[in-house]
C-alpha cells in the first residue's frame, strides 16, 4: 500500500512545529497561564542571552566549555582510533573487553570525581578525564566495526598489487573504514559536548553548564533560561554540522 | 591462504578463551581496585571486600541504610524507563511506517537526542517539585530518544517482500505485527532498550546529585561529605552492578538475535 500523505512539504510542517511550539510557550507565559518564575517567554530568553553576549559575560564560560570539549575529544579520537585498530587486529582481546566497553555508557563515571580530584586537582582536568572516557567508547567500537566489515576483496586487491603491510593499511584498509570511523567520531564529539556540559552543571564553577546551575540557585529564571537556550543551540548546531559532514564523507566513498 | 592483514578467525574449539579472558580482565580490575584502596589514596577508596560487605548489610542487614535509597533510585529509573518504552515504541513504529512524518520529525528527534538533557532538570524541578517524579522525568527523557530512534530504524528497514508475503497469506493485523514486523525489528528494539535502560539509570543518578530527597546519588554525596567512604563505595558498587547486569543482559539478547539472522 503506497502511503498517502499531505501535499504540504515536510520541511514546512517541521518548521511550523518548531515555530508553533515557541509561539505557544510565548503565549502561555505572556498570557499568565504559567508563572514567569517557571517559564520565561522565549523572546525574553533570547533578549537576555543577547544582553549577556554583548556584555561579554558569556565568553569565559564558552571558552572553558569549548576547551574541555575539544581537548577531551582530541584525546579520545587519538587513542580511540588506535585502540579500535588494536581490537580489530587482536580480535580475541577485543572480544574479551567488549562487555566492559559496551557497559561503560551505563556507568555514572561522575561518581569517581572525589578520587579524580586527588589525582588531577580542581578545575578542568577531572572533567576532561571523565569526558574522554565517555567520548572514546563510540570511537573504539565504530573503528573496530569499520575494519571488521571490510570485504575480503580489498585485502586481495592489496595483495595483488604487492602492497607492503603499511601500504595495505594506509592506502586500502584505512580509507575503506573511514565512513565508520567518521560516525564514531561524530558520536564521540556529541558525547564529549553532552558530558562536558552535564559535568559542569553538576560540579564546577565555570562553563556554560555551570551558568545554568548558578542562575537556578539565584532564582534568576530569565538568565537560567538564556543559558539553557545557548547550551541547546550549541548542541543542535554541532549535531547538524556533524550530520552534514557524515553525509559528505559517505557520498564521497559511495 | 590468509590475505594480508586479515585477522585470524577465532576457532570454534577455542570459544572458552573469550569468556575466560573477560573474567580475567574483571579480576585484574578488582585487584587494581584493592591496590588503590591499600595505597596512600586509600582514604577516598574503600576496598572491594569492605564495599561488598557494607552493600549487603545496607540492603538486607538489620538496619538497612542503603535499601530505601536503592528503592527510590531504581523505582524512578524503572518507571521512567517503562514510560519511555511505551512512548518510544509507539512513536518509533509510527515514524518508521510513515515516510512523511519521519521526514518531518527525524531531524527534530535527532537534535533532541544530542542535547545535554540534564540541564533541563531545573525546568522539571520547577514543574514537578523535588521528589520521585522529578527523577522519573529525567529517566524518561534520557531513555526515550534512543528507543524512538532504534525502533524507527528497525521498522523502516523491514523487508517489503516479507510484508507482501504476509498480505498474500491474508495475515490479519495482529499476525502481521507478531509474525512479520516484530521478528524484523526485535534486534533494533533490544539495542534501543539497552541504551534506554543505561541512560535511564544515568539520568536518575545525575539528577539526584543535583537535587533530590533520597536516592543513591544523594546518599553517595552525603556520605562523601562526611567522609564515610565505605558506604559511599557500597552505593557506587550497587549502582554499577545493576547498570552492568542490565546492560550485559540486553547485550546478550542482542547477540543471540544477531546470531539467528
Amino acid at each position: 500500500m503506497p502511503e498517502t500523505y499531505p501535499k504540504i512539504k515536510p520541511q514546512w510542517v517541521q518548521w511550523s512545529i518548531i515555530v508553533g511550539s515557541v509561539l505557544i510557550l510565548e503565549a502561555l507565559s505572556r498570557g499568565g497561564l504559567i508563572r514567569r518564575t517557571i517559564l520565561v517567554p522565549p523572546t525574553e530568553m533570547v533578549y537576555t542571552l543577547a544582553g549577556f553576549i554583548v556584555a561579554n559575560q558569556v565568553t569565559p564560560h564558552f571558552i572553558r566549555t569549548m576547551v574541555e570539549t575539544f581537548s577531551s575529544f582530541a584525546i579520545a579520537a587519538t587513542f580511540g582510533i588506535g585502540i579500535g585498530i588494536f581490537f580489530w587486529k587482536f580480535i580475541r582481546i577485543g572480544k574479551m573487553f567488549e562487555p566492559y566497553i559496551v557497559s561503560i555508557y551505563a556507568m555514572p563515571l561522575v561518581l569517581f570525581y572525589p578520587l579524580l580530584l586527588i589525582f588531577l586537582g580542581l578545575g578542568s582536568p577531572p572533567i576532561i578525564f571523565i569526558t574522554t572516557i565517555t567520548s572514546i567508547i563510540p570511537i573504539i567500537l565504530n573503528t573496530t566495526i569499520g575494519f571488521r566489515e571490510i570485504g575480503e576483496v580489498l585485502h586481495k586487491v592489496a595483495k595483488s598489487n604487492r602492497c607492503t603491510p603499511w601500504q595495505t593499511f594506509s592506502k586500502v584498509l584505512f580509507p575503506a573504514a573511514t565512513p565508520f570511523i567518521f560516525t564514531g567520531l561524530k558520536l564521540g564529539f556529541i558525547y564529549a559536548l553532552i558530558v562536558t556540559i552535564g559535568m559542569e552543571f553538576i560540579l564546577t564553577d565555570l562553563g556554560l553548564g555551570f551558568q545554568v546551575h548558578q542562575y537556578y540557585d539565584f532564582f534568576n529564571s530569565p538568565a537560567m533560561y538564556a543559558y539553557i537556550v545557548l547550551n541547546l543551540l550549541i548542541a543542535v548546531l554541532a549535531n547538524a554540522l556533524l550530520f552534514r559532514g557524515e553525509g559528505a564523507v559517505r557520498r564521497e566513498r559511495a | 591462504m590468509r590475505a594480508v592483514g586479515l585477522p585470524r578467525r577465532v576457532g570454534a574449539e577455542q570459544q572458552w578463551v573469550i569468556p575466560a579472558g573477560t573474567i580475567v580482565i574483571g579480576l585484574v580490575a578488582v585487584i587494581l581496585w584493592s591496590l588503590l584502596a591499600a595505597s596512600p589514596v586509600g582514604w577516598v577508596v574503600a576496598s572491594p571486600l569492605r564495599a561488598v560487605q557494607i552493600m549487603i548489610n545496607g540492603l538486607v542487614g538489620p538496619n538497612p541504610m542503603i535499601l530505601p535509597h536503592a528503592v527510590s533510585s531504581f523505582s524512578a529509573a524503572f518507571i521512567g524507563f517503562g514510560l519511555a518504552i511505551v512512548v518510544g515504541v509507539t512513536w518509533g513504529i509510527f515514524l518508521g511506517i510513515s515516510w512523511y512524518w519521519r521526514t518531518v520529525w527525524e531531524p527534530i528527534i535527532l537534535s533532541a537526542y544530542s542535547i545535554p538533557k540534564i540541564i533541563l532538570f531545573p525546568i522539571f524541578l520547577f514543574i514537578l517539585g523535588i521528589g520521585l517524579w522529578a527523577q522519573v522525568s529525567m529517566a524518561f527523557i534520557h531513555a526515550v530518544f534512543p528507543i524512538i530512534v532504534n525502533v524507527m530504524t528497525g521498522v523502516k528497514e523491514v523487508n517489503t517482500t516479507h510484508v507482501k508475503v504476509g498480505h498474500s497469506f491474508k495475515a490479519n493485523p495482529w499476525q502481521m505485527v507478531t509474525k512479520i514486523y516484530f521478528p524484523s525489528i526485535a534486534l533494533s528494539l533490544v539495542v534501543g532498550l539497552r541504551m534506554g535502560f543505561s541512560f535511564a539509570i544515568l539520568g536518575v543518578v545525575l539528577s539526584e546529585l543535583f537535587a533530590s530527597r533520597e536516592g543513591l546519588g544523594r546518599l553517595i554525596m552525603r556520605r562523601y561529605a562526611v567522609l564515610d567512604i565505605n558506604t559511599m563505595y557500597a552505593a557506587i558498587l550497587l549502582l554499577f552492578l545493576v547498570a552492568f547486569a542490565g546492560n550485559v543482559l540486553f547485550w546478550a539478547l542482542e547477540k543471540k538475535l544477531r546470531g539467528t539472522r
